[in-house]
C-alpha cells in the first residue's frame, strides 16, 4: 500500500471556496446538533429517547473534527507532509514501519479503548444523564482529543519518544521523574479498579465464572493452534475462538443449573485469589501462549460489540428513565460515590472525555507507524472521538435502566443488607422506589441469583445492554444470554488489560531497578521476571483485596483515585505539549493546550483537596479515618456499615492508604506544573530559542492521503504521480 | 494508471467488489495478519541479496518480540 512517489503537496494551499453542497451539509449537521442538544437540555420531567444523545454527540464530533481539529493541525501544530515521518525514515519492518492510516486507526483505537469508557459513565449516571453527556462531548472536543493529537504529533517529530522521555527532555529531570512515578502508580490503581469490576460481576455467579474461566483454555488452544498448526492465520483462529466463546456462554447457562454450579459459585475473596494467581502466571508465561491470543479475541469482541450497540440503540431508540439532573449532583450525598457534580463528574469520567493514559499510546507506539504528519488528525483526534462515542453509549445504556434498579445494584452491599426487602428499603432511603418482587423478577430475567449489590459498573451496563440487544434481537427469551454475553465481553478485555498491564508494570519496574542493579534489568532473567511480576501483582492485589472487603464499598472509594491519577497523567501530557508549543515560538496558540490543562488542574486539585481535607467523613479520607478511630476509642463495636471492630480497623487502614495516595498525586501535579511554568517563563524571556529535540526536516518520498477517505484532490495527485489505485 | 473503469451496473458491481476487498485487507491489517507479507515486501526492497525468513520462523520471532517489549495500551 506504500506507493513510493514524490509528493508535491504545496506548503501553502490556496484558500478553497466553499461550494453550495458543503455549506448545505455543514448547516444540516449544525442544525441536527442544535436540535438534539436542545431536546436534551430543555426536556424536564418527560422521558426522552437515548437516540438524542447519540445525535448530539455525532453532530458535535463532526463539527469539532472538521473545524477545530483542522485548525489545530494546520495553524497550531503546522503539520507538514513534505517531512518524512519516523516510519518512513527509520523503516525496519518491525517497530518502525509505514502503516496504512485505516489500519493504524484500528490499531490505535484498539490500544486506547478498554473498559474505562464503559465503567466511568455508568457510575456518573447517579448525577443524571446531563452532566455526563456534556462533559463527555465538550471534554473530548476541547481536551481529550486535543491531548491525544498534540502528543502524537510531537512524538512523531521526535522519532516516537515516550511521554516520560519528552517530559524529561522538554521540562526537566524533576518533571520526568514525576511522570514516571505517576505512570507506575496509575498502572497499579487502574489494575485494581478494573479487577474490582470483574469481581463485582463474577462473585456468586456460576454462569459468569464458568464462561470467563473458559476463556483461559480457549486462549491457550488458540495460542497452540497459531504456534504449531496454522502460523499467521489470525482471523481464522479468532473466528474459531469466538465460536468457542459463544459456546461457553451457552454452556454457562447449563452449568449454572447443574450439579457443577457449586464449583463455580465463588465468593468475592475467591475471585480475588483467582485473579491474582492468573495475573502472575499470565505475566510470567511467554506471550504466544495466553496474551497474544487473548488480545485477538478482545479486539474482535470490542469492535463487534461496540458496533452492535450503536446500531441497536438507533433501532430500539430506548427511552431514558434517569432524570437529567438528580439531587445528588448538588448535595454530594450520592450513594454510588460521594461528592458534588464539580469536581467529581469530571473525575469519574476520565476515559471518554480526557484520559492521560492515552498519551502513552500516542507517544511511543503509534508515532512509529504513521505515514504522514497530517494523519495525526484522523488517528489522534478521530481515534479519541470514537472512544468518546463508546462512553456516550455506555451512559445511555446505564440511563435506560430503572433508577431504583440502578441504585439496588450500585450502592455498597453493607447498606443494601442481605435480603431483597432490606435492599428495597435502602433504595427507598435514597429516594427511589423498587419492590422486592421487582428485584427478584429482574434477577430471574437474566438467570442470576440476585442483582443486588453488583457494583462496579459492569453488571449495570450488562443489564442495560441486555435490554437494548433483546429489543432488537431475540426478545425476552434472549435477555439472559445477552446479559452474560455483555458480562463476558467486559470481563474478557478487563482480564486482557490485567495481564498486559501487569506485564507493562513489570517491564517498567525491571527497567527502573535495572538502573541500579544491572542484572535485574535483563528482561530474560527468570528470577527478575518472577520478583517483579510478584511485586506488581502484589501491588494491585492489595488494593483489590482491600476494595472487595471494604465495608464502605471498594469501587466507591477507589474509582475516584483512579480518575485523579489518570487526570494527573493528562496534566503531564498537556504540560509537555504546552512547553513544546512555547519553545517553538507558538505561544500565541498555546491556549489550545493551556485551557484544558488549567481545567484539568483545577478539577484534579479540587478533588484531591476535598478527598484530603473535607470534614465530611463520607468524602474526606482523613475525616473518615478520624471518625472511625474516635468510634473505636469510645469503645463502639459498630459504626455505619462496618459491623465489627475488625471492619472498623479495616476502614481506618483503607482510608489512610487512600488519603496518602491522594496527597501524593496532588503533590506530583503541583511539581509538574511548577516545573513546566518555570520552563515556559524561561522560553518566553529568552531571546534565542531554547534547545529543542525535534528531528530536522527530511524530504518525504511517500504519498498518502490525510483522512480516512482520500479527497478528490488527493486522488488526482496520486493518479498524476503515476501510482496505482 | 489503472484501466478506464467500465460504466453502468457492471461498474457498480466491480466498485463494490473492490471496496469489499480493500475492507477485508484493512481488517486483516488491523488484527496484524498481513505482517509476513509486509516483511517480505520490505525484505525484497531493502535486502534483496539475503534469503528472507520462512513463514513459520517469521511468526515465531514476530510474536516472541512481545516477550521483550510489551507495548502500551490503555484502560
Amino acid at each position: 500500500m506504500a506507493s513510493t512517489t514524490t509528493t508535491t503537496a504545496p506548503e501553502h494551499e490556496p484558500r478553497r471556496r466553499w461550494n453550495p453542497a458543503q455549506i448545505l451539509i455543514w448547516t444540516a449537521v449544525a442544525v441536527i446538533g442544535a436540535v438534539a442538544w436542545g431536546v436534551i437540555a430543555i426536556s424536564r420531567g418527560e422521558e426522552i429517547s437515548a437516540a438524542w444523545l447519540v445525535f448530539a454527540a455525532l453532530a458535535s464530533y463532526a463539527i469539532g473534527y472538521r473545524f477545530y481539529a483542522r485548525f489545530i493541525a494546520r495553524k497550531v501544530l503546522g503539520v507538514d507532509d513534505t517531512r518524512a515521518t519516523p516510519a518512513e525514515r527509520l523503516n525496519n519492518a518491525t517497530d518502525f514501519q509505514p502503516t496504512d492510516r485505516r489500519v493504524l486507526f484500528g490499531h490505535h483505537f484498539a490500544a486506547i479503548a478498554g473498559a474505562g469508557p464503559l465503567v466511568g459513565p455508568v457510575l456518573a449516571a447517579q448525577m443524571g444523564y446531563l452532566p455526563g453527556t456534556i462533559w463527555i462531548i465538550v471534554g473530548v472536543v476541547f481536551a481529550g482529543a486535543v491531548q491525544d493529537m498534540v502528543v502524537l504529533f510531537f512524538s512523531t517529530r521526535r522519532d516516537g519518544r515516550s511521554l516520560g522521555q519528552m517530559a524529561r527532555e522538554e521540562i526537566g529531570p524533576v518533571g520526568g521523574a514525576a511522570a514516571l512515578i505517576a505512570v507506575l502508580a496509575i498502572m497499579i490503581i487502574l489494575l485494581a479498579v478494573l479487577a474490582l469490576v470483574v469481581v463485582g460481576a463474577l462473585k456468586g455467579s456460576p454462569w459468569g465464572s464458568f464462561s470467563i474461566g473458559m476463556t483461559i483454555p480457549i486462549a491457550l488452544f488458540m495460542g497452540f493452534y497459531l504456534r504449531y498448526l496454522r502460523p499467521g492465520r489470525i482471523i481464522e483462529t479468532s473466528i474459531i475462538g469466538i465460536a468457542l466463546l459463544l459456546a461457553s456462554i451457552v454452556g454457562g447457562s447449563w452449568v449454572a443449573d447443574s450439579a457443577l454450579a457449586g464449583m463455580f459459585t465463588l465468593t468475592g475473596n475467591e475471585v480475588v485469589l483467582a485473579l491474582v494467581v492468573y495475573g502472575f502466571v499470565a505475566s510470567v508465561l511467554p506471550v504466544w501462549m495466553l496474551l497474544a491470543p487473548r488480545d485477538y479475541l478482545s479486539t474482535f469482541m470490542k469492535v463487534g460489540v461496540i458496533m452492535m450497540l450503536a446500531v441497536s440503540i438507533l433501532i430500539a431508540m430506548p427511552g431514558m428513565k434517569t432524570e437529567a439532573l438528580t439531587e445528588f449532583a448538588f448535595n454530594g450525598k450520592g450513594p454510588v460515590f460521594a461528592g458534588a457534580l464539580f469536581p467529581f463528574v469530571f473525575i469519574q469520567i476520565a476515559c471518554g472525555a480526557l484520559s492521560g493514559f492515552h498519551a502513552l499510546v500516542s507517544s511511543g507506539t503509534t508515532p512509529k507507524l504513521i505515514e504522514k504528519e497530517s494523519q495525526v488528525r484522523v488517528i489522534g483526534y478521530g481515534g479519541m472521538l470514537t472512544e468518546s462515542f463508546v462512553a456516550i453509549m455506555a451512559l445511555a445504556a446505564a440511563c435506560i435502566i430503572d433508577p431504583g434498579m440502578y441504585y439496588a445494584m450500585n450502592m455498597p452491599s453493607s447498606e443494601l443488607g442481605d435480603t431483597l426487602q432490606s435492599a428495597s428499603q435502602a433504595v427507598a432511603g435514597v429516594g427511589f422506589h423498587i419492590t422486592p418482587e421487582q428485584l427478584a423478577a429482574a434477577a430471574r430475567s437474566v438467570d442470576e441469583h440476585t442483582l443486588v449489590g453488583r457494583s462496579g459498573g459492569a453488571p449495570t451496563l450488562a443489564l442495560g445492554l441486555s435490554d437494548v440487544f433483546s429489543q432488537v434481537m431475540g426478545g425476552d427469551a434472549m435477555r439472559a444470554f445477552w446479559y452474560h454475553f455483555a458480562v463476558m465481553f467486559e470481563a474478557l478485555f478487563i482480564l486482557t488489560t490485567v495481564d498486559a498491564g501487569t506485564r507493562v508494570g513489570r517491564f517498567m519496574l525491571q527497567d527502573t531497578v535495572g538502573n541500579v542493579w544491572k542484572r535485574f534489568g535483563d528482561v530474560t532473567w527468570k528470577p527478575g521476571i518472577w520478583i517483579s511480576s510478584a511485586a506488581i501483582v502484589g501491588g494491585w492485589g492489595y488494593f483489590l483485596w482491600a476494595g472487595v472487603n471494604d465495608p464502605l464499598g471498594g469501587i466507591n472509594q477507589l474509582f475516584p483515585l483512579f480518575g485523579i491519577a489518570n487526570q494527573l497523567l493528562a496534566a503531564v501530557a498537556l504540560a509537555v505539549g504546552t512547553t513544546i508549543l512555547i519553545k517553538n515560538g507558538k505561544a500565541k496558540y498555546a491556549w489550545v493546550t493551556i485551557v484544558p490543562l488549567v481545567w484539568d488542574a483545577v478539577v484534579t486539585l479540587t478533588a484531591s483537596w476535598q478527598k484530603v481535607f473535607s470534614p465530611d467523613p463520607k468524602l474526606g479520607f482523613f475525616a473518615q479515618r478520624a471518625a472511625y478511630q474516635a468510634a473505636i476509642d469510645a469503645g463502639q463495636t459498630s459504626k455505619g456499615s462496618a459491623s465489627s471492630v475488625e471492619e472498623m480497623r479495616q476502614v481506618i487502614t483503607n482510608s489512610t492508604v487512600d488519603g496518602v495516595l491522594s496527597v501524593l498525586f496532588a503533590v506530583l501535579i503541583i511539581i509538574v506544573l511548577v516545573d513546566a511554568i518555570r520552563v515556559w517563563i524561561k522560553a518566553l524571556r529568552s531571546t534565542e530559542p531554547l534547545p529543542d529535540t525535534e528531528v530536522p526536516h527530511t524530504p518525504s518520498q511517500l504519498f498518502a492521503p490525510s483522512g480516512l477517505i482520500p479527497t478528490a484532490e488527493e486522488r488526482r495527485e496520486r493518479a498524476g504521480a503515476g501510482a496505482g489505485t | 494508471m489503472s484501466p478506464r473503469p467500465p460504466t453502468g451496473a457492471g461498474a457498480a458491481w466491480s466498485r463494490l467488489r473492490s471496496a469489499l476487498r480493500s475492507g477485508w485487507q484493512i481488517a486483516r491489517g488491523v488484527v496484524g495478519e498481513t505482517a509476513y507479507e509486509r516483511y517480505l515486501e520490505h525484505h525484497r526492497a531493502h535486502h534483496p541479496d539475503r534469503e528472507p525468513l520462512g513463514e513459520r520462523e517469521f511468526w515465531r520471532r514476530h510474536v516472541d518480540r512481545g516477550d521483550r517489549d510489551p507495548g502500551s495500551r490503555c484502560c
